[in-house]
């Protein structure tokens, strides 16, 4: 089984069911709508819930490749690129990265470039 | 015929007949153009690396070049907005480094060029892998059966045959690449879990033997190498 790394921050709701807003003088509501106020607070929450990156099995890549882009791109151990590479391979995928949104796309394009096949989701709940 | 990449106080070398130095090369300049986007109607979002159109391409190969990136359909067309063009402009860079370097004779590679010719050399994998229609561990069956046959009698056989040439070629490079990594991370060399396509080759039977090759290499010319996967061949199986 894979193990996901969890951020120090711990798991934050990835459900928000509450609009914010926050005071605006007089000259502000000028630029902003207050829809678009609210609707500001709601994206930049749900950047920052941890989003997850999942290394798929795929029949073509090598098990040699694979384990050589875990240690060298995400500097894992010899023996976790083992154990995570073959988690892919008997499980069908491994996660490989908890954390923000950014980040989660910037591994997975670098994962797309090695030609891994990759995706990265929200976490829910 | 090509030797496997050995590790040398130069780099990792390995060495090319001029027939495989022209098939290297004429695959990556393939798959370099496959790669080159089209012309955008915008000059500026072209600049700016942002692609006109967010949808995954028709061209299979290369929708597996530039797969689909999330599940949420907000994130991968996000994704393929601003993202798509640098993967494009990184592995075009790697396969052009393959191409300068394999028709310059220069086949004892740096860590930088060794890097670039791993990845090059998996996207010549993945697409010939998607031309084969290889998609699942069954289809892996059916192209290792293809590789193995006594001649080669049709196109498909030939492309079979080329797809574990390069499997081959890129298995004894990425374990040269690892033993490299064993050294400076301070690992201890031991077994690994899965077996490479060169020792599979090494332990099979093969037609007639190349006598001038050291025994641990195999003879791909009359007994192509299978190009071992993320998949248990029948022969063999992990340790």
């Amino acid at each position: 089984m894979s193990r996901t790394h969890r951020t120090a921050a711990g798991a934050l709701k990835a459900e928000h069911s509450h609009t914010y807003t926050h005071p605006v003088s007089a000259q502000d509501t000028d630029t902003l709508t207050r829809e678009e106020q609210q609707v500001d607070f709601a994206q930049i929450l749900d950047a920052e819930s941890p989003w997850q990156v999942i290394v798929w099995n795929d029949p073509v890549n090598l098990m040699s490749y694979v384990a050589y882009i875990f240690r060298s791109y995400f500097g894992y151990s010899r023996a976790r690129a083992e154990e995570l590479m073959l988690a892919v391979h008997h499980n069908g995928k491994a996660i490989v990265f908890t954390g923000s949104k950014d980040e989660a796309q910037k591994h997975t394009s670098a994962l797309h470039g090695y030609g891994l096949m990759a995706t990265f989701e929200k976490m829910e709940g | 015929m090509a030797h496997a990449f050995k590790r040398t106080p130069d780099g990792y070398r390995a060495r090319f007949e001029p027939a495989e130095v022209q098939l290297i090369r004429d695959l990556a300049e393939d798959i370099i153009d496959l790669l080159t986007p089209a012309p955008s109607s915008d000059p500026l979002e072209a600049m700016l690396g942002i692609t006109e159109d967010t949808s995954a391409p028709s061209d299979p190969a290369l929708a597996r070049l530039l797969p689909v990136a999330s599940s949420s359909q907000e994130a991968a067309t996000e994704y393929r907005r601003y993202v798509d063009a640098d993967i494009r402009a990184h592995k075009i860079a790697n396969l052009r480094m393959l191409a300068t370097d394999i028709e310059a004779g220069r086949h004892t590679l740096d860590e930088t060029h060794a890097r670039a010719w791993a990845n090059a050399l998996g996207d010549i994998r993945l697409v010939l892998a998607e031309r084969l229609n290889l998609r699942t561990e069954t289809d892996n069956e059916r192209v290792n059966r293809l590789m193995s046959s006594e001649n080669i009698d049709n196109a498909e056989e030939y492309l079979a045959y080329v797809y574990g040439f390069f499997g081959w070629l890129q298995d004894t490079l990425m374990e040269s690449m690892l033993e490299s990594l064993d050294e400076e991370q301070g690992e201890e060399p031991g077994m690994r879990p899965w077996i490479s396509a060169a020792e599979e080759a090494a332990q099979e039977p093969v037609g007639a033997v190349d006598t001038s090759a050291p025994a641990t290499e195999p003879a791909p010319s009359e007994n192509p190498a299978p190009g071992s996967s993320t998949h248990d061949s029948p022969e063999g199986e992990t340790r």
